[in-house]
């Protein structure tokens, strides 16, 4: 018990670590501008849209699986889940249910696309962007959907964080505590064996993406929720919602060997906001910050890929010595 | 595998029934004060002592007009107008969407072979001009300007452009700064677009840099270019307790609601006065409450100007010896409900703010004194109170 | 006493293309009954077994399983039915935990409403790792944290928690140490005492002997023969496997262990990160050097020190002819060295490439004229290996994939003989192979070794090293313990005091 409580708190340690010292760079260096509650609620609540995008894309990811499309299934389903929600009058329960199915639908479909075409992902999805970012134009006037007042009440805090912390949960649940997140699992990191051992591969990734599309569906909900409208944008600029969720989802990959996915990505998702805020406190103008936030991104990458070099190089030069030592001293 | 089938079954059918309400809704997007621009047309304006050539009298043309699309707020208040002018001046319209340079170009080879005579274009290529001379069509650039010296050289050695007409934006960003500091304004944050994605923001930012040169006291404290612009504004907000003033040059994809949202959210009502642009949803009120101090829009008259200056070159009556010179137009500038309520009436209203027998005075066939001085006189008097003391009387 | 016939095949076909590999082939596998399944790589035993175990489905032919009509839809069927099967390739899946590989596609019985049971699941799991002799085995461990042979053990922990009737071994051995091999035929051995059968497919045709009632035996996909324990030999499975008589010795036939006075290959004072330290070697011109020891001696690292795929943290090693050293395979391959890794499929073999691909790929720097490598001489050098090595297949562009494990160590072969290697180190150069192309190894190494290359063969197999090495070094602790010369009166006890 007592080895399994320290091994426990070590990893906790090292989960928290990197949003811990970030934290603790801009407190110092932010000219006090960094570090308020407030601004740390801020941060948190910016984070819960990405964090949801991130959960959908994780789960694909997980299996080997690209998304770039979960920007144009959100853009969609803001568009059509708010417009059906306010069509029927049905306010954010409405929106909600609205959002979601549409999500689930149009991620369903991208998953009975790839199923049927058997095109690599990243090819299938980002031509599906072009697809999903086309559809909103010819909805409902193609003016996109305006919502206001108390249906925007879920941007909010408490609302948002509770809005996360149910949508957390059900992921957490699912990818750690039923059969499909164990077969997820194990597909993607053998599939063949996976599927000599009675996995479909094919039914999995379709259930993935529409699980996905779950989140994706939540997602719109709150795009929705924080800017009170939304626009068809065409040219790809939902990718844009993607790049962000893949940043926090690259860092959660790296913290996974501490902690769950789930949270690890959580994790990364709110570090990479709490970076971003504090380089503006620090007064930093939108082109060094992006700069620094890229570099940020590399160096993190870069560490997690050469985990352990530094201490491998250090045991072999030690090795050498000592070898060398026995040589001299000819007591081989 | 008879289960799966099933789910498979009924995921389908629920595609094709949201899929089918979506695409059987109405056009309305169900919001009560819906500014979409006057997609609804403007009604002709019947003047029977007028001392112009009715349209049936006018021989006809047809011109092409290429913009980036015409179901957003400007892009369908552009069509609504031109459609207008068109039934005022015997003119077919052909509207062709464009983004990319590449579509400009193809746009403008396909307008020609159509047997287009003059085209309206937001942007100006060489090869645009190259292949309008061959075809002997005339080309005008609306809403936009082209800043490349050699575009530039191109376009005063060629017989066939016209001209450019586009508002100007960088007096609009000075404007901008000036009113916030007007108001007392100091501690200020703006926000735009990335740089290089679109000259008007550019020019914009531009401005608004050197309005802010010019005031020792006032204090920037934050700047953002992006597409983020309402998650920036949070961060600002939260890190800037002190900012007052909140400058937006646009182009975000929630549009300037995600910023009023933004605003809300944060609790800046009451302590921030933002100057923006694009004219929309909630103006009024946002007007009314103080929360907008300034801010600008109604852009889309503007193609009725560039029209005529097109229109002359078409009828054998050019006007603009100059046409590397951009013509440049003031924005319409709201700063009070009223405004507003005069705005919606007379410029988004069933009454366009150049009549057709208005811009018909600016066409030396019909009216000799027409010049590009009195294009320029249109200009320099536009403004909300101008629309409303010339048309007044047509809505009585 | 009459047995009851468990498992019957009836007339079994199955071709791969052009490729028959399963004609007519009729078995009876009886309760109680430890088979033994033998044949050459290419006999068919791999293909049968996994036409059992539900991985394939024959083009002909009926199966009977206790009696009815037996038609696995799939592996996962045909071990609900009661037939399971271990493989010899990696089959657990990283990333998971040991309870979670065992469950594998079974997860639904612990999950109640959509929700699995971890507890219930691992306490599962614990059950079936005890009753199969590994009880310190974590059920919520993570696999990756178990090595090599642990996983296999999971591997037959799986096979084994639906109580098979019937449970078939392909080539599982090769892949465990003592260990995992006690266990293996102790469950073999429970197996029969609870009257159920075992189909072995293993190479090593002592461990049938002693494990198996009985033995059959495949030759090109055609069922030759089933030898009775009392009529089985060593010498009568190789002749029936192979067709013919081995002529002369399995192994080179002399013991003139001489070779040229001059050092092609000076390892000198090698450490590396494991298991090697202060390592020294000289092989010399026209050489057969065996090196021997267990498994976890250093020998499998002193070799890919020697083809410079490791740095030597201390000491060198160099080629004398040039004084080159050899700091990395490329500087290696450039002057005329080959290496044969232990792991074929992983090392030695670009699986998804052609033959031809794989032959030519050290040796492009010579086909290249100019800038261009002809498509003619691609073939030529291919054409070349294919005839010399007579590798099975229908044509070079065949992928290496689809052979079998013999004709891929051909390939490997081909590829260093076609880059005109003088140097080639060998770390277990017929694992998994079986005896007639055993021997054609072996005929090879002596022919090169008479055309005065020189040979560094790493194995784990004494008889091996005994049959064909000038000199034998015994490692063990990554030191070199003794050194044996060739002799016919060297034996196996000779060597096995000095590794232990």
């Amino acid at each position: 018990m007592g080895t399994k409580f320290k091994d426990y708190t070590l990893r906790t340690i090292k989960s928290l670590l990197l949003p811990i010292m970030v934290y603790v760079f801009f407190l110092i260096i932010g000219n006090e501008r960094f570090g308020s509650s407030r601004q740390m609620i801020t941060i948190a609540r910016q984070s819960v849209m990405p964090v949801l995008i991130s959960l959908a894309i994780a789960c694909n990811m997980s299996i080997g699986m690209w998304d770039f499309s979960a920007g144009g299934v959100v853009a969609v389903a803001s568009i059509v889940g708010g417009n059906l929600a306010k069509m029927t009058g049905t306010g954010i329960p409405g929106m909600i249910i609205f959002c979601m199915i549409v999500g689930v639908a149009v991620a369903s479909f991208t998953g009975l696309l790839y199923n049927f075409m058997k095109v690599p992902s990243i090819v299938l999805t980002i031509g599906l962007v072009l697809v999903y970012e086309t559809i909103p134009f010819f909805v409902f006037g193609g003016g996109g959907v305006l919502i206001s007042g108390k249906m925007t009440i879920l941007a909010l805090a408490p609302y948002c964080f509770i809005v996360l912390a149910i949508m957390f949960a059900i992921f957490y649940v699912v990818f750690n505590y039923t059969p499909f997140g164990h077969n997820v699992r194990a597909l993607g990191n053998g599939q063949l064996i996976a599927r000599n051992a009675g996995l479909n591969p094919g039914k999995t990734k379709l259930y993935s993406f529409i699980f996905g599309g779950i989140f994706l569906g939540m997602a719109a909900v709150m795009n929705l929720s924080v800017s009170g409208m939304i626009k068809p944008a065409a040219g790809m600029a939902s990718v844009a919602l993607v790049f962000d969720s893949m940043m926090g989802i690259f860092i959660g990959l790296f913290l996974s060997k501490y902690c769950n996915l789930a949270i690890g990505v959580t994790i990364g998702t709110f570090t990479m906001k709490m970076l971003n805020t504090g380089l503006i406190a620090v007064g930093f103008s939108t082109t060094i910050r992006e700069i620094t936030t890229g570099l940020f991104l590399l160096i993190i990458l870069g560490v997690s890929s050469n985990q352990g070099k530094i201490s491998e190089w250090k045991a072999k030069r030690q090795r050498a010595k000592e070898a060398n030592a026995k040589y001299a001293a000819g007591t081989m | 595998m008879k289960k799966f089938k099933k789910s498979i079954a009924l995921l389908l059918g629920l595609i094709m029934v949201i899929g089918s309400l979506a695409a059987c809704s109405s056009a309305d997007n169900g919001s009560k004060d819906s500014n979409e621009g006057n997609k609804g047309g403007f009604d002709v304006v019947t003047n029977e002592d007028s001392i112009y050539p009715a349209a049936s009298e006018l021989d006809p043309y047809s011109v092409g007009v290429l913009l980036w699309g015409y179901t957003d707020q400007l892009g369908g208040s552009v069509k609504s107008n031109l459609e207008y002018l068109g039934k005022e001046f015997n003119v077919n319209f052909s509207f062709v969407e464009a983004l990319t340079m590449e579509e400009y170009i193809s746009g403008t080879e396909n307008l020609i072979q159509r047997g287009v005579d003059g085209i309206l274009s937001l942007l100006i290529l060489p090869s645009m001009i190259e292949k309008a001379e061959e075809a002997g069509v005339y080309l005008q650039c609306i809403l936009n300007e082209s800043t490349d010296p050699d575009t530039l050289k191109l376009i005063a050695e060629s017989e066939y452009v016209t001209g450019m007409v586009t508002e100007n934006d960088y007096e609009c960003g000075v404007a901008m700064v000036d009113d916030l500091y007007d108001r007392g304004m100091r501690n200020i944050v703006w926000i735009a677009p990335e740089a290089g994605m679109a000259a008007n923001h550019d020019n914009r930012v531009r401005g608004i840099e050197d309005a802010i040169e010019k005031h020792d006291d006032l204090n920037v404290l934050a700047n953002y270019r992006g597409t983020e612009q309402a998650e920036a504004l949070q961060s600002f907000a939260a890190t800037y307790p002190e900012m007052d003033g909140i400058i937006v040059t646009g182009g975000a994809g929630g549009g300037t609601e995600s910023i009023y949202q933004v605003m809300q959210s944060e609790g800046l009502n009451g302590q921030a006065v933002l100057a923006t642009i694009d004219i929309g949803e909630g103006t009024g009120e946002k007007l009314e409450s103080g929360e907008l101090g300034w801010i600008a829009g109604g852009q889309f008259p503007t193609t009725g100007i560039a029209f005529a200056v097109l229109y002359n070159a078409m009828v054998g009556t050019p006007i603009n010896d100059t046409p590397e010179k951009t013509i440049y137009r003031p924005f319409m500038v709201l700063q009070s409900k009223d405004n507003y309520d005069n705005y919606m009436k007379f410029v988004e209203g069933s009454i366009p703010p150049y009549t057709g027998d208005e811009i018909k005075a600016l066409i030396k066939k019909f009216n000799p004194e027409a010049s590009l001085e009195l294009v320029n006189e249109y200009g320099d008097n536009y403004s909300i109170d101008d629309v409303v003391s010339r048309h007044k009387d047509l809505f009585d | 006493m009459i047995k009851e016939c468990l498992l019957e095949t009836k007339g079994i076909y199955k071709s791969f293309g052009p490729t028959r590999a399963l004609v007519d082939v009729s078995i009876q596998v009886c309760r109680g009954e430890i088979r033994g399944l033998i044949g050459e790589n290419g006999s068919g035993k791999s293909t049968l077994s996994s036409i059992v175990a539900g991985a394939q489905t024959a083009d002909k032919g009926e199966m009977f399983f206790k009696g009815e009509q037996y038609l696995p839809k799939g592996n996962v069927d045909a071990q609900k039915q009661g037939i399971s099967m271990v493989v010899q390739e990696m089959g657990t899946i990283p990333g998971i935990t040991v309870a979670s590989n065992i469950f594998l596609g079974n997860l639904n019985q612990f999950s109640k409403s959509g929700i699995l049971s971890i507890s219930k699941m691992n306490k599962a799991a614990k059950k079936i790792l005890t009753e199969i002799g590994v009880p310190e085995i974590n059920p919520s461990m993570f696999i990756d944290k178990l090595n090599f042979e642990d996983r296999k053990i999971v591997e037959i922990a799986r096979a084994m928690y639906t109580e098979p009737e019937v449970l078939i071994i392909d080539e599982t051995t090769t892949a465990l140490a003592q260990k995992g091999r006690t266990l293996l035929y102790k469950l073999i051995d429970k197996m029969h005492k609870e009257n159920k059968a075992v189909l072995f497919i293993s190479h090593d045709l002592d461990e049938l002997m002693s494990v198996c009632n009985n033995i059959t035996v495949l030759r090109d996909g055609n069922l030759i023969d089933t030898l009775e324990k009392e009529d089985m030999s060593i010498d009568k499975m190789r002749r029936l496997m192979v067709g013919r008589e081995l002529k002369g010795n399995y192994y080179r036939s002399d013991y003139d262990g001489s070779y040229g006075k001059e050092v092609v290959l000076d390892i000198r004072q090698a450490t590396t990160g494991v298991n090697v330290e202060n390592f020294s070697l000289q092989l010399h011109k026209g050489e057969i050097l065996g090196i021997g020891g267990l498994s976890d001696c250093g020998m499998h690292e002193v070799g890919r020190v020697a083809f410079g795929i490791d740095k030597p943290l201390t000491g060198e090693v160099k080629l004398i002819k040039d004084d080159v050293l050899i700091s990395n395979p490329q500087v290696a391959i450039r002057n005329k060295m080959g290496y044969v890794s232990k792991d074929r499929d992983k090392e030695a073999l670009i699986l998804n490439a052609s033959i031809k691909d794989n032959i030519t790929l050290p040796s492009l720097p010579i086909l290249e004229n100019g800038f261009i490598i002809t498509n003619k001489s691609e073939s030529e050098l291919a054409n070349q290996g294919v005839d010399q090595m007579e590798i099975k297949c229908y044509s070079p562009e065949q992928r290496c994939n689809e052979l079998s494990g013999g004709n891929k160590q051909k390939v490997v072969f081909a590829k260093w003989i076609g880059n005109g290697s003088d140097i080639l180190i060998l770390d277990c150069p017929t694992r998994g192979i079986d005896v007639g192309v055993k021997a054609n190894m072996y005929q090879l190494m002596y022919q090169l070794k008479k055309e005065g290359k020189s040979i560094l063969m790493i194995s784990e197999e004494l008889p091996e090293l005994i049959g064909m090495s000038d000199r034998i070094l015994i490692m063990k602790d990554g030191l070199i313990q003794k050194e044996f010369a060739r002799s016919e009166e060297l034996s196996e006890q000779d060597i096995i005091d000095y590794m232990i």
